[in-house]
């Protein structure tokens, strides 16, 4: 009876001053959020951010140079483009090769990046295009240009 | 420092123009003014860049440059002109305002958060690099080739998203002349503190105390917000306009005030271009608001020179989205109609994986608990939240979740999962903000004055 009582009045209390309830509930998340919040940064701050979170700042701009006026190039990679790491780095290297546009399995183009993991199927699969290096870059990209 | 003046010359304009707009409109708070000034000057921006497209079908800086001063200058002289004509001077600032002052200078310390998690990936998050910085770095390099963005071969980078974002980014690398990374990671700090800003300018203007200051603190206590905030991509720009129009509306209504009408259109408009989500939300709000105000119109209550007013902002800021349509959009490269399709059918463990993983979305921790704090708000409310202008944001919600809802479920493209791992969260931080609004502002009055008043 009591505890029926009380949460009665507790309840008509909480209608009655709304506002004021409402900015305690306020106060209390907030300074429960502002506990998460500061594990959150810190723990960012100390753990390397997974592969594809993080963006690939290379210079390219090798590679961009000779390839001025250049709307599309293919894309050779010995990984599967659709795992999570592979489509990371492949999207990466689109944002620095813009304006040409990276055509993934695509070799019918006069210029291919070879962007390969293993540097013996990355040879292999130059002379199998029968296309000649034209500048190397860091991180192992390789533009090729096949005879004509 | 030379890459913020772009963005100081869009205020400037935005000001301006607010000035001459609000001409003999009752004086409007310091704090209010500069925030929506800010928003109109960054759309107007936009605009002007993306004209530069569809005229000289490429970035001609000296077109989009010129066209920001001589609209200045104009501005300027109509300032000067009509002076006299206007009931308040050009630089006014009451005593009142030193309080909304003061709590925006505070929450700029307090965004130093989003300074943190803005620095955390410098590059922007995953759609930053394949979508949104993407299309901006197109745009400004591509020359005559920017339209080659359109390519189904870019279907990763979804080629049918509006040009907002990355129009604003040209804009700023207009001065660098190099797409530099911060540019685009300024802006998400701005955007992101300029919603929290209006969140709390626009509560305080409406309720005159100073609760606006918690509610616009609780986005910014969430981790979740201040990463989605900063990672570069469109979504808070779609919530800072939303709120906008939301706020404005709301004003518009109870002020009666045409000015407030035309922003609230006016940022309907801005925001169709920022996202396909953006496109739906305005054409749903447009919908809503006419029904209401015509519904206002036929018990009495003359609401049909607001409707008018805001219809004309619409469609003045909506211009871009409609040439972008009509002229560049290569339609949606990544969706299956489940419904018809043979190879991806829908069934009803999609449905039935939607609404678990809404519901999961909701309660989940990473939200800071704050859909439990305005539900608590929704009930405290009694039922204000549904009376006026204000009611129409629960018919939104519906309508634009079953929007989403209904696409999830269509568009079997993708996997179900893979939309609520990377695409939901992102939907509920654009309708965040205008949900605190929403429940704040029916908060604020006691008992005894609406009892009055209705």
């Amino acid at each position: 009876m009591m505890k029926k009582i009380f949460v009665t009045l507790f309840l008509k209390r909480i209608f009655k001053d709304s506002q004021s309830f409402f900015i305690l509930a306020i106060i209390i998340v907030l300074l429960v959020n502002t506990t998460s919040i500061r594990q959150e940064i810190i723990r960012n701050q100390r753990n390397q951010p997974p592969f594809e979170q993080f963006f690939l700042n290379t210079d390219l701009s090798k590679i961009t140079d000779n390839l001025k006026g250049i709307t599309h190039i293919g894309y050779y990679t010995d990984v599967n483009i659709l795992e999570k790491k592979a489509s990371a780095r492949f999207s990466q290297t689109q944002y620095l090769l813009v304006p040409t546009i990276l055509v993934p399995g695509n070799y019918a183009y006069e210029y291919i990046l070879l962007d390969g993991t293993n540097p013996l199927k990355t040879l292999l699969k130059l002379k199998e295009l029968k296309a000649k290096p034209v500048v190397m870059s860091e991180h192992g990209f390789i533009l090729a240009r096949k005879k004509q | 420092m030379n890459h913020l003046f772009p963005h100081f010359t869009s205020f400037c304009l935005g000001f301006l123009l607010f000035h001459l707009l609000a001409g003999k409109s009752k004086k409007i708070g310091f704090g209010f003014r500069l925030l929506l000034s800010w928003g109109i000057g960054l759309g107007l921006s936009v605009h002007i860049t993306f004209y530069s497209y569809v005229f000289f079908n490429q970035l001609n800086k000296s077109f989009v440059i010129g066209s920001h001063f001589i609209i200045l200058l104009l501005l300027i002289t109509l300032a000067i002109i009509f002076r006299k004509s206007f009931d308040h001077p050009f630089f006014y600032f009451q005593k009142e305002d030193l309080t909304s002052l003061g709590g925006l200078i505070l929450l700029a310390g307090f965004s130093y958060l989003l300074w943190t998690f803005a620095h955390l990936y410098p590059f922007g998050g995953w759609d930053a690099w394949t979508t949104w910085n993407f299309k901006a770095k197109f745009l400004f390099v591509g020359g005559q080739q920017w339209k080659n963005m359109f390519s189904p071969l870019l279907w990763r980078s979804s080629p049918h998203y509006p040009l907002f974002l990355p129009l604003a980014n040209v804009w700023g690398w207009i001065v660098s002349e190099k797409p530099v990374y911060y540019v685009p990671l300024w802006y998400s700090i701005i955007f992101s503190y300029l919603t929290l800003g209006l969140l709390f300018v626009g509560l305080k203007e409406k309720s005159k105390t100073l609760v606006g200051f918690l509610a616009a603190l609780l986005p910014l206590s969430i981790p979740l917000f201040c990463l989605l905030g900063t990672s570069q991509y469109s979504d808070i720009v779609l919530s800072f306009y939303l709120l906008g129009s939301f706020i404005c509306l709301s004003f518009a209504e109870e002020k009666d005030s045409l000015l407030m009408a035309l922003l609230s259109g006016l940022f309907l408009g801005f925001l169709s271009f920022t996202k396909s989500s953006g496109t739906v939300i305005c054409g749903i709000m447009t919908t809503l608001i006419t029904f209401y105000f015509l519904r206002q119109e036929r018990k009495g209550i003359k609401s049909l020179h607001l409707l008018k007013i805001l219809l004309m902002g619409v469609v003045l800021g909506s211009i871009p989205t409609v040439l972008f349509i009509l002229l560049y959009s290569p339609g949606n490269q990544t969706f299956v109609n489940g419904l018809i399709s043979q190879t991806h059918p829908v069934d009803f463990e999609r449905l039935k994986i939607i609404f678990l993983l809404i519901g999961k979305e909701l309660i989940s921790k990473k939200w800071g608990f704050i859909w439990f704090v305005l539900l608590a708000g929704i009930i405290l409310s009694k039922g204000r939240c549904f009376k006026k202008a204000k009611g129409l944001f629960l018919p939104f919600l519906l309508l634009f979740g079953l929007a989403v809802g209904g696409y999830y479920f269509i568009n079997t493209w993708w996997e179900i999962r893979w939309f609520f791992n990377v695409s939901f969260s992102r939907v509920l931080l654009v309708i965040l903000p205008s949900a605190i609004f929403w429940v704040f502002s029916s908060l604020r009055k006691d008992d005894r004055k609406d009892t009055s008043s209705s």
